[in-house]
């Protein structure tokens, strides 16, 4: 049993990682967070119900951390993506690289409650039940966070794409 | 462009690989005959690709060196070690162990004895178990968490059969704590104690038998929780967990 914690444990890094740098930007940042948030969790396993998927409680306690100690100081804050992250080795074009930043600066803008969830499920690996459980909202909450979010990025790209079709004629 | 709201559910939810095969086929049917739903799909398929692209992929070096200076207090194994002897020592004398008798822990202990109290002599009222009733929650919760000092939630214990009929207001030494009760459909009871503002620590489950009641009880921080029932160890065990597990 101990064995299989610890392994479960390190399956959830990966995912746990990025969940944590989406919500930062910053490497050290999510260094930090999970640093802390296994050693919460390896404090406190004899309370995790074995039976249960072990990534949305490590996600809930991540979150929790998260809260406390970073939205205060970082709400809200934009990021330039090519001083975090090596945008050139993502993608050759020069074209794709400002789309990047742009989705990018989208999610910055979300209302936090959406960009929670939505990365959740796509930089946190987890299923709607296993957000909704991480970020103890009802399903169907999650689901319309997510929907609303990615809606708002689609309609906030077509509208800056059009303005630049415009200014160009 | 507008698009059918459960057309526009389907398409989001295809791109997080929620479909059904059923909902799948569904949705490549309705996506071949209708070309502006087909751009959409593709549209957002791509946001999701692009968010995801951007955030760095931790090597698997890179990950071992945060897990290993993790800080413990003291190795894993000792620690379930010793809380497996704890439980076992508690089960079969059929109280439980107190370690070195330091003072949060006989806190700890005075809180269950005082649970168990309180359990015992509201299970049995038929007609008053608790003084706000479970159809007013909201109330419930907001009344217990002002005179607590902190929020608290009544955790939803749902799976196990049992459901919550309501609380009060108790003493616990000089403190205020709130009582959950919960009934399953046998007519078992159950009561969750909390108490708030202890000094922080964490204490995990310590299994009492006291007077045909089994509680457990645990510190999370500065909140005191105790279980009482009269039930067995299992589910007892399980419903603490997922008591715990809604309290992080």
């Amino acid at each position: 049993m101990t064995q299989s914690f610890e392994t479960k444990l390190e399956d959830c890094l990966p995912d746990l990682w990025r969940y944590a740098w989406s919500l930062t930007r910053d490497r050290d940042a999510a260094d930090d967070l999970v640093q802390d948030c296994v050693e919460r969790a390896l404090r406190k396993r004899l309370f995790w119900l074995p039976m249960r998927p072990l990534k949305p409680w490590l996600t809930k306690m991540l979150l929790n951390i998260y809260r406390d100690r970073w939205r205060r100081e970082s709400s809200h804050r934009t990021v330039d993506l090519d001083h975090v992250t090596d945008l050139a080795a993502i993608t050759s074009t020069a074209e794709e690289r400002l789309e990047l930043k742009s989705i990018w600066k989208r999610v910055e803008e979300l209302p936090q409650e959406q960009s929670e969830a939505l990365l959740a499920v796509v930089i946190g690996g987890l299923s709607y039940d296993e957000a909704a459980s991480a970020l103890a909202i009802p399903k169907g909450t999650l689901m319309s966070r997510i929907f609303r979010a990615r809606a708002r990025i689609k309609a906030e790209m077509d509208g800056s794409a059009a303005t630049k079709i415009r200014s160009v004629k | 462009m507008t698009l059918d709201p459960s057309i526009e559910e389907l398409i989001q939810r295809s791109i997080d690989g929620d479909l059904s095969a059923t909902e799948s086929e569904h949705l490549r049917h309705h996506l071949a005959m209708h070309p502006d739903a087909e751009a959409r799909h593709n549209e957002l398929r791509r946001q999701r690709d692009m968010i995801d692209k951007v955030v760095p992929v931790p090597s698997a070096a890179h990950l071992r060196g945060l897990r290993s200076r993790a800080r413990t207090d003291s190795p894993p194994f000792l620690r379930l070690a010793a809380s497996v002897a704890l439980f076992a020592v508690g089960l079969g004398l059929g109280y439980s162990l107190q370690p070195g008798g330091s003072g949060a822990t006989t806190d700890l202990a005075a809180f269950a004895r005082q649970a168990k109290a309180a359990h015992s002599l509201y299970v049995s009222e038929v007609l008053h178990p608790v003084e706000v009733a479970a159809t007013e929650k909201d109330h419930l919760q907001t009344w217990l968490s002002n005179r607590l000092g902190s929020t608290i939630v009544a955790p939803q214990l749902g799976e196990t059969g049992f459901a919550l009929i309501g609380g009060r207001l108790l003493p616990a030494g000089d403190r205020a704590s709130a009582l959950f009760m919960y009934e399953n459909a046998e007519g078992d009871r159950l009561s969750l104690l909390a108490t708030f503002g202890n000094s922080a620590q964490d204490q995990s489950f310590r299994f009492q038998e006291d007077d045909g009641y089994l509680v457990v009880s645990w510190q999370d921080g500065p909140w005191q929780y105790s279980l009482v029932g009269d039930q067995q160890r299992e589910p007892m065990d399980q419903i603490a967990r997922l008591i715990y597990d809604q309290m992080i």
